[in-house]
């Protein structure tokens, strides 16, 4: 954060709150948004202690296509106003609908994008969840299902829940292993992520391909894991050169395997499973000093949440669960 | 019964600063024995009492030290959250234990794993960072087994000429690593490593992992998805070392007991003599007069 923005967010967070109902400048609105990035709980802060009016205009602007906003910033001003309405809630504030509206109109624009178009389906499931006025929610729900890519993005999350349920037996691995091939679930996830995938949703082609590769198609587990290493949103792109990596290592390509765990941690630079790959490769090719040097790779104890793990999202108990969503979220906007 | 009638490591197969290098042509190995008559560690062996073979081939055996090699011992805890509590604080003094086992010239370092891998100490011989971050630890989270295996041994004592120990605890399975068991126990097999697993004697053990829990990944066509259902057994095994089970109250005997054996192992060095220099060459350590268990190394990778 450069030291204008700095200097900004110190006067937002002087002049702040209700006292003086002063418009946001976008300029403001940007240093907040850019402040929950690295500090998450002083930008909720300033945030609750905004009037509607205050952020309205602002908001608006940002949502204007001359504003030249990021993806990422998109994400993070829904994840400020999610954050914000979850307070407000808390303390039974009415402002708490002019953040969900707020959020909802950035998502309107992020979710054009089918690529950004689970980012926002996240966050609309995690307002559903939590917040409990249901003729309010009718709004809310009426917006998200009008989003353009929901079609494709119910696809995926049908095909989720049906690739949790194929791989979640108790039974031992080896048995696992045969019951996920012949699993009655499988075709139907796959069939549901691969429409997802086929209308451009990359977290869908991700997992359809670690479907395809468990079943042993590489061809079409390759295919689903390029797709999906194309996308813009970092823990897809993380998790698509993993197993790719994984693949050219079993098939003996060890360079392009290198390649693709190093195009993972440029990605996710601190997450443990991109650098032990790495550091595993290396390691049995004999270069165990640049091993070492990754696996002990962390980042500056202030900036922990650098270290989440997107391969934890694969993990029960599953990816619909509210705290783990806002956690993978955070974890995108954050890198 | 014998269990593992085999081993060898790469005599200064690191060079200096932690680069782990497999020699092109190999100059002199070392392999690290364990002799034991029922429980107790048995000593005052000399050359004349082993047999080594290198792929059947019968060795000359140039040296053999025992207790004079000062080691360094890797603690590798598993910090999960079915550890809170009372498990935590056994474990605790566990590695206390082998701390204290411990001698002026040997060195320590800590890795704290639950889902997440911590280094909590790098490589000292100053025992009280090391007692200051086993205070500190904290259980909670799930087991990323595989992978902290794997980074541990990764991490081994760059220092030359040190005996390297690594002490891997966990009390359940794995359910959060990223790499299968495939990767630690191929490295383990190449590496002069020695390891030790320890786990509880509890259900944990036993229950089967679920693959809920895996990336599925395969990174050797012979690998099957399927890790060993004891994993820290093959894992020591591979090393010369064994795995170790425990109540909670006996961890702190059972850690100052490995370090107690490690200390008792003798280092035989040998050049190979009328065996091929490349690839996988099988070792086998017997003893020639006496009874007794051999543990060492099943092999090792002989340079391209």
């Amino acid at each position: 954060m450069g030291a204008g923005i700095l200097s900004l967010v110190v006067a937002i967070g002087v002049g702040l709150p209700g006292a003086d109902a002063q418009d946001l400048s976008l300029d403001q609105y940007a240093a907040i948004v850019e402040q929950f990035r690295s500090t998450p709980e002083r930008a909720i802060e300033q945030a609750t202690a905004l009037s509607p009016s205050q952020f309205r205009a602002a908001a608006t602007r940002a949502r204007a296509g001359g504003a030249g906003w990021t993806p990422v910033q998109f994400q993070a001003a829904m994840l400020v106003h999610l954050e914000a309405a979850f307070v407000l809630a808390r303390r039974k504030d009415e402002r708490v609908w002019a953040h969900i509206q707020a959020g909802g109109e950035l998502g309107e624009v992020l979710g054009r994008n089918q690529d950004h178009a689970w980012f926002v389906h996240r966050w609309y499931m995690v307002v559903l969840r939590v917040l409990g006025d249901e003729d309010r929610l009718k709004t809310v729900r009426r917006a998200w299902t009008a989003l353009p890519w929901n079609a494709a993005i119910v696809e995926l999350e049908i095909g989720l829940r049906f690739e949790y349920g194929v791989v979640t037996p108790s039974e031992p691995v080896s048995g696992i292993y045969a019951q996920t091939l012949n699993s009655p679930k499988l075709p139907l996830a796959l069939r549901h992520l691969e429409r997802g995938a086929a209308a451009g949703v990359l977290v869908a082609a991700l997992h359809a391909g670690r479907l395809r590769m468990l079943q042993g198609d590489d061809t079409l587990a390759r295919r689903h894991f390029e797709q999906a290493a194309t996308s813009s949103t970092p823990s897809t792109r993380y998790l698509a050169h993993l197993f790719l990596g994984s693949l050219d290592e079993r098939d003996g390509d060890v360079a392009s395997a290198e390649r693709h765990y190093v195009a993972a941690s440029s990605a996710f630079p601190y997450a443990q499973s991109g650098r032990v790959a790495l550091a595993a490769l290396l390691a049995r090719s004999g270069r165990g000093r640049e091993a070492v040097a990754i696996v002990t790779r962390t980042p500056p104890a202030h900036l922990d949440r650098l270290s989440f793990d997107p391969w934890w999202l694969f993990l029960p108990p599953n990816p619909f669960e509210v705290g783990d969503t806002i956690k993978a979220m955070y974890a995108e906007v954050q890198q | 019964m014998i269990r593992a009638l085999v081993a060898a490591a790469l005599f200064g197969a690191f060079v200096s600063g932690g680069a782990q290098v497999f020699r092109t042509g190999v100059d002199a190995i070392r392999v690290d024995v364990l002799v034991t008559d029922g429980r107790q560690p048995v000593g005052g062996l000399t050359i004349g009492d082993f047999d080594l073979r290198d792929n059947g081939v019968k060795q000359t055996i140039d040296d053999l030290q025992v207790g004079e090699v000062p080691f360094s011992m890797m603690l590798a805890l598993d910090v999960s959250g079915s550890m809170a509590g009372a498990p935590l604080a056994d474990l605790q003094d566990g590695a206390r234990a082998a701390l204290e086992a411990l001698q002026p010239g040997d060195r320590a370092a800590l890795i704290a794993f639950s889902h997440t891998i911590t280094t909590a100490t790098p490589w000292t011989s100053d025992r009280q960072p090391l007692a200051s971050a086993i205070t500190g630890l904290k259980a909670i989270g799930s087991t990323s087994l595989f992978d902290a295996a794997l980074a541990a041994m990764v991490q081994r004592d760059p220092e030359p000429g040190r005996r390297n120990l690594l002490i891997v605890f966990s009390d359940g399975r794995d359910t959060a690593s990223w790499l299968p068991g495939f990767a630690a126990l191929d490295l383990a097999a190449r590496s002069e490593i020695v390891i030790y697993g320890v786990t509880l004697d509890s259900p944990w053990r036993t229950r089967p992992p679920s693959l809920d829990r895996r990336s599925g990944i395969r990174l050797a066509p012979d690998q099957t998805i399927a890790s060993p259902s004891d994993f820290l057994a093959d894992l020591a095994t591979r090393t010369g070392g064994t795995r170790v089970t425990s109540s909670l109250a006996g961890l702190r005997r059972a850690f100052a007991k490995i370090v107690t054996d490690f200390r008792s192992r003798y280092v035989l060095t040998y050049t190979p003599r009328n065996v091929s220099a490349t690839g996988w060459h099988r070792l086998s350590v017997t003893l020639t007069n006496r009874k007794g268990e051999v543990t060492a190394r099943r092999g090792y990778e002989g340079g391209s």
